[in-house]
């Protein structure tokens, strides 16, 4: 499979990213899972689409180095320069539902610990200007092991833009979400395909529609 | 400081921690007299710190990964200081359970501590060893289904020096040996912990990643 794409956006003053999968394969044990993906791609919004168990989540984990792939290679610049792997985190956010934050904190512990071992020095204006702009404001010092689903998954994508990342992962971003809950999540990939790369894996076809490229993984059950 | 407010919070290592260690020296003062030798007295504390060391520090990395926010540490921090902090979140910890079982020791079985300062460093300095090398054994063996048997086979080997060193000390804060001998037995256990920690920060990024 090859797929690509030219970068047809202007960035003034935002980085850019190009992501590009070369020959990516991977195999749990005996089980194939992917096959020789191929893409390039720059800024926008990418959509994995598949059914369950085609490998849109093992994709997204390879892309942020949370798993290595059995063949072939991930390549991300910034701005023209490769992304050496053990710096790859820096430029990445990541929200997945197998990717929790800690239960025995509330939702500003946990985004002043995450801000914290980045490196960052953002006070709690910024910390709550995120949380507000998730809808979560009221929630903001509820432990996080107590919050609903839903709620959870908002903290969880707060906690993947905290940094203000140029390439965002987003894994099934509206699974447990309700009405109010979509209509988030939808705006913030939308202000973040504008200014960076946003990858969003999902089984939804609908999803996928919006996007500027759509990588299609058949199931390998 | 996040380890700290979350332990504090749910209390899960250091229940653990502290049920066995009080427990077991509790039964050995029930069972035993006083006035045993000083070598006796040292190992009988290092073996309880040890083991629960081992019934409490191993499972860290565990929650993390039970809990699904260990690839969210992954993300976000570097591994060395993912390393740094589970070290010193073991050390609190071990600290801890030291201080009770030392104030236990010398009330409950009449330890006689000859030097007080020896004895103090000697129980830093292994707690050191054993928070450094738990971090570092505890992230190798934290995926592995079976860990709670496996983490006690590895850690046993990489103990053992510092263990024998650790009794070797606080056999010598207790008045026992000469004064070679002792100092002896406090610097193998003060290289032995540095190392441990040195080698635990040093790969811990390949464990971990």
């Amino acid at each position: 499979m090859f797929y690509s794409m030219e970068n047809t956006r202007t960035s003034v003053g935002e980085r850019l990213i190009t992501l590009e999968l070369r020959g990516v394969s991977k195999s749990f044990g005996m089980r194939r899972v992917l096959s020789d993906v191929n893409l390039a791609f720059g800024e926008g919004l990418l959509a994995v689409f598949g059914p369950n168990g085609s490998g849109k989540t093992t994709l997204l984990r390879i892309i942020a180095g949370l798993c290595q792939p059995s063949f072939g290679k991930v390549l991300v610049s910034e701005d023209g320069v490769l992304v050496p792997d053990d710096r790859r985190r820096i430029i990445i956010g990541f929200a997945a539902p197998d990717i929790s934050l800690y239960d025995e904190m509330t939702i500003a512990e946990n985004l002043r610990f995450f801000a914290l071992v980045r490196g960052m020095l953002i006070g709690e204006s910024k910390i709550n200007q995120i949380i507000e702009r998730l809808g979560i404001g009221s929630h903001t010092h509820r432990m996080f092991g107590e919050l609903s689903s839903g709620m959870k998954q908002r903290a969880k994508l707060a906690s993947a833009v905290l940094h203000d990342p140029p390439l965002l992962l987003l894994d099934e971003p509206y699974s447990n979400m309700d009405e109010a809950g979509v209509e988030v999540v939808h705006s913030l990939i939308e202000e973040y395909r504008r200014k960076g790369t946003v990858v969003v894996a999902t089984s939804a076809v609908a999803e996928a529609e919006s996007a500027d490229m759509t990588l299609e993984l058949g199931a390998k059950m | 400081m996040k380890d700290v407010t979350c332990e504090l919070r749910s209390r899960r290592a250091l229940n653990a921690v502290m049920l066995f260690a009080v427990t077991s020296l509790t039964a050995v003062v029930f069972c035993v007299d006083r006035g045993w030798p000083d070598y006796v007295a040292a190992a009988l504390l290092w073996l309880v710190i040890y083991f629960s060391a081992v019934s409490g520090l191993s499972g860290s990395f565990a929650h993390e990964e039970d809990s699904r926010t260990a690839d969210a540490l992954r993300l976000a921090a570097l591994p060395e200081a993912v390393c740094a902090g589970k070290v010193l979140f073991n050390l609190a910890l071990l600290l801890c359970v030291v201080i009770v079982l030392a104030l236990l020791g010398i009330v409950m079985l009449g330890i006689d501590i000859a030097n007080w300062g020896r004895f103090a460093v000697v129980l830093l300095a292994g707690s050191v060893g054993l928070a450094s090398s738990s971090a570092l054994l505890g992230a190798m063996v934290s995926k592995s289904g079976v860990r709670t048997l496996l983490f006690p086979i590895i850690a046993f080997p990489i103990s053992l020096p510092l263990l024998i060193a650790a009794i070797k000390a606080v056999e010598s804060a207790l008045g026992s040996g000469g004064v070679v001998e002792n100092y002896a037995a406090v610097r193998v256990l003060i290289s032995y912990s540095g190392i441990l920690l040195v080698l635990s920060l040093v790969f811990f990024r390949f464990v971990w990643e």
